[in-house]
């Protein structure tokens, strides 16, 4: 191996000098971000890619020699052949990338990028596509005989108009043949250009199109209709093709009017179904308290929904096993109670001596305390020391009526963290005293009972 | 109209009204508690539900719930729409409780196991509670915090003396006792005491002569003693009515005092509330009932609470039984 740094056996005859590839380099950047091309540029990409083709070709073939163990060959020399033959490969797939992106975009300036069904078809909007799909298709044809009569005839610049808008189609530069040839290409279309707010576009396509063009949709609102459409979609389809054809059919002002009507038709149904009045007579039933609570918001007062009895006492009468023949007269109240015994969490009341009213008398306490050291609730002369006004301490009969249901939290003492006082350890006495040691004294712990319903049988006087 | 309190009148007392839930959420009464004035009575369930009661027309008032934190050992402050009970769930605070709002006022935190009794003083806002977690405290209600800590053997039962300066403490395994300043807790018991029979262990309950003269030491196995209450000494053993079987948990206890402090009701598992009467009696004997009151039908009541000013007493085990003065 020689270890002379130089390459020595690499044939560049044919190779292409630095300035043109550096020219290369520069024009690939601006080609890329600058498309469409003018022709000038498209030309110039021709020929670098004929260069690069033929320059590649022929490198090649002179340096067919410089193979690795080949005779005279460095590492430098092959290096330097697959650098070249890989950057020439590099720069022509580059322009022929872009020349592959200039065919699919067919370079002429003001042109309509034409939309293709297999792109409608990719779209997530297909319910939208459906709707437009037949428009399109009227749209695609008769862009294609306005075409064709542009063609021979003069391009047009006035955007206004019928004409105008397909005469923007019409013009066209000078390599008119090119973009004849190109015309069929039109059809294919990014999906991105599927959405109906290419309304001007569309414009062009279709010469039907009424003489609201001035209302569609402006070029920037792909976006936002693009956002709306989906939204409506998942909420209800319906609306939304119907809004759809508001905005696509212009041809159509009728079937535009009879969607909407259709729509607010929908709507209104909607509006009027949530405002029926009529109360259901079943006991907890949705609608029944959908009814109350809207009536609740309305402010009025309102009753439980049921079926009252009123008070009177020949109302109710029970037949059944046990019971007289003519029936047991029973008020509605009792029947009640009789039926439902039991209300949640309540006890039940037996009354076990009848026409007789529990009122216990206040008893005759005699204690002997009064020189004595016994609070006042014993009957003793001493102040009970409570800050609990006199209201609380007697005849006190408002309860919450709340009281089944779960308390509510205590509010937050403020104090509580600034309290660092500990509580007094008290003396123990006795065996009590054992706790207090590390090893409790030997004492073992002892299990906390559970509370269980009685096992053992109820004895009792009959 | 007032009425005495004596034998004549003990013996017309019937069982008027029973108050049972509903089979599904049937659960031992685990405490009982008259407010102040005699008018109220709160009551404790294992069913998580506290139920309150007019005392003085033997009226279901309402159901306090408590389904989230459990409901154990309820008992009225001086105000009677606020109550203090114990927690089974989710921590084993006491709380007190507004009964006319329905909130909370305070939770008193500290004590690690159940608190299967609270005493308020009656001389002021304070309390104690007695717990499986081996401690008696001291509250006050205006505080989160206990005041003291009595180290202390479980079970154990606690007293409040009625001039509310002394708190006796009992532990029942060790057949132990000690009465302690409550001004002065820091100084250790100034009376402890010893039952003198081994044999009788099992009581639960321990409760001071609304005299001051008695401590009732109440079991629910057959017998009840009755110390004095400045010395400790043993003065009556009070027996004659079968025993329960044996039950674990401690509840409201089986006997206690008449409001004048003559008189000690019990009940009997015979299914009737027995009266024993040891005023007038010689220390240092065996009593036996002096009368019986049969217990409301089908209804095997253990536990008992006497009204401290209307001629009504209440017992309850699962079900909750009024007994009021009948002169008919």
């Amino acid at each position: 191996m020689s270890s002379n740094p130089v390459p020595q056996s690499v044939n560049v005859s044919h190779a292409l000098p630095a300035t043109v590839i550096q020219q290369m380099r520069t024009n690939i950047d601006e080609y890329q971000n600058k498309l469409p091309l003018t022709e000038q540029e498209q030309g110039k990409l021709t020929s670098y890619i004929s260069d690069l083709n033929k320059a590649l070709k022929e490198f090649t073939n002179d340096n067919k020699h410089v193979q690795p163990g080949g005779q005279g060959v460095t590492n430098i020399d092959i290096e330097l052949v697959n650098g070249l033959v890989s950057l020439y490969h590099d720069y022509l797939n580059k322009f022929l990338s872009i020349q592959k992106n200039i065919d699919s975009n067919p370079v002429v300036e003001g042109s309509v990028k034409p939309k293709t069904q297999k792109a409608k078809s990719d779209s997530p909007n297909l319910n939208l596509d459906k709707g437009v799909l037949a428009l399109k298709n009227q749209a695609t044809e008769n862009a294609q005989e306005m075409e064709i009569s542009a063609d021979q005839s003069e391009p047009q610049n006035d955007q206004s108009g019928e004409e105008n808008q397909n005469s923007q189609q019409v013009e066209e530069p000078p390599t008119e043949p090119k973009m004849k040839v190109e015309k069929p290409k039109r059809k294919k279309v990014p999906k991105k250009e599927i959405y109906i707010a290419d309304l001007s576009k569309k414009r062009e396509q279709s010469p039907s199109d009424s003489n609201e063009t001035e209302e569609v949709a402006e070029p920037e609102q792909p976006s936002q209709k693009k956002i709306s459409f989906t939204k409506y979609l998942k909420k209800d389809e319906t609306v939304v093709e119907s809004k759809k054809r508001q905005l696509v059919d212009d041809d159509s002002s009728e079937a535009n009017s009879t969607v909407s009507s259709d729509s607010t038709a929908v709507k209104r149904m909607k509006i009027d179904n949530s405002e029926v009045k009529i109360r259901s007579i079943l006991k907890n039933s949705e609608l029944n308290s959908l009814q109350t609570a809207s009536d609740a918001i309305d402010g009025k007062i309102k009753k439980k929904v049921g079926i009252t009895f009123p008070g009177e006492t020949d109302l109710v009468r029970v037949y059944g096993e046990d019971l007289p023949d003519d029936g047991l007269k029973v008020t509605p109240n009792e029947l009640k109670k009789l039926l439902r015994p039991f209300k949640e969490g309540e006890p039940h009341e037996k009354v076990l001596l009848e026409d007789f009213v529990p009122k216990p008398q206040k008893l005759i306490i005699d204690t002997n305390v009064e020189n004595s050291d016994i609070s006042e609730l014993f009957g003793g002369p001493v102040k009970c020391e409570t800050q609990t006004p006199v209201l609380y301490r007697d005849n006190f009969k408002n309860f919450s009526k709340d009281l089944m249901k779960p308390p509510r939290e205590p509010i937050p003492e403020m104090n509580n963290s600034r309290d660092t006082s500990k509580p007094l350890v008290v003396k123990a006495y006795g065996r009590n005293s054992l706790l207090l040691r590390n090893d409790r004294g030997g004492l073992p712990y002892k299990r906390v009972p559970e509370v269980r319903r009685n096992a053992y049988p109820v004895r009792y006087q009959k | 109209m007032s009425l005495p309190v004596n034998r004549d009148t003990l013996a017309k007392y019937h069982a008027v009204k029973t108050f049972r839930l509903q089979e599904k959420e049937v659960a031992p009464v685990t405490s009982l508690s008259f407010d102040d004035r005699g008018k109220l009575l709160l009551t404790a369930s294992a069913s998580d539900n506290m139920h309150l009661y007019d005392a003085s027309s033997c009226k279901f008032v309402s159901t306090v719930g408590s389904k989230k934190y459990g409901c154990h050992a309820a008992t009225f402050t001086h105000a009677q729409n606020e109550c203090v009970y114990s927690s089974t769930m989710q921590s084993f605070d006491i709380r007190h409780l507004n009964l006319e709002t329905n909130q909370y006022i305070r939770y008193f935190t500290g004590h690690g196991a159940l608190v299967h009794d609270i005493q308020m003083s009656p001389l002021d806002n304070t309390f104690v509670s007695a717990s499986y977690d081996e401690s008696v405290r001291l509250w006050d209600l205006r505080a989160s915090k206990a005041q003291a800590i009595i180290p202390s053997l479980v079970p154990n039962c606690v007293a409040y003396d009625p001039s509310g300066l002394v708190v006796a403490l009992g532990n029942p395994e060790s057949s132990e006792l000690a009465l302690y300043n409550v001004r002065q807790l820091g100084r250790g018991p100034f009376l402890t005491a010893k039952v003198q029979d081994p044999a009788f262990k099992n009581w639960n309950k321990m409760q001071f002569s609304p005299d001051g003269r008695y401590l009732l030491l109440a079991s629910s196995y057959g017998r009840h003693l009755i110390l004095d209450a400045f010395t400790g000494e043993q003065l009556f053993d009070l027996q004659g009515t079968r025993p329960f079987p044996l039950r674990e948990f401690m509840d409201a206890g089986s006997a206690a005092f008449s409001p004048d402090g003559k008189y000690v009701l019990g009940t009997d598992y015979d299914g009737r509330i027995a009266v024993w009467h040891h005023s007038d009696a010689i220390s240092g004997r065996t009593l036996k009932p002096s009368l019986f009151i049969p217990a409301a039908p089908e209804s095997c009541p253990r536990s008992i609470a006497v009204n401290p000013k209307y001629a009504m007493f209440v017992t309850a085990d699962e079900n909750v039984d009024f007994y009021v003065y009948d002169d008919e």
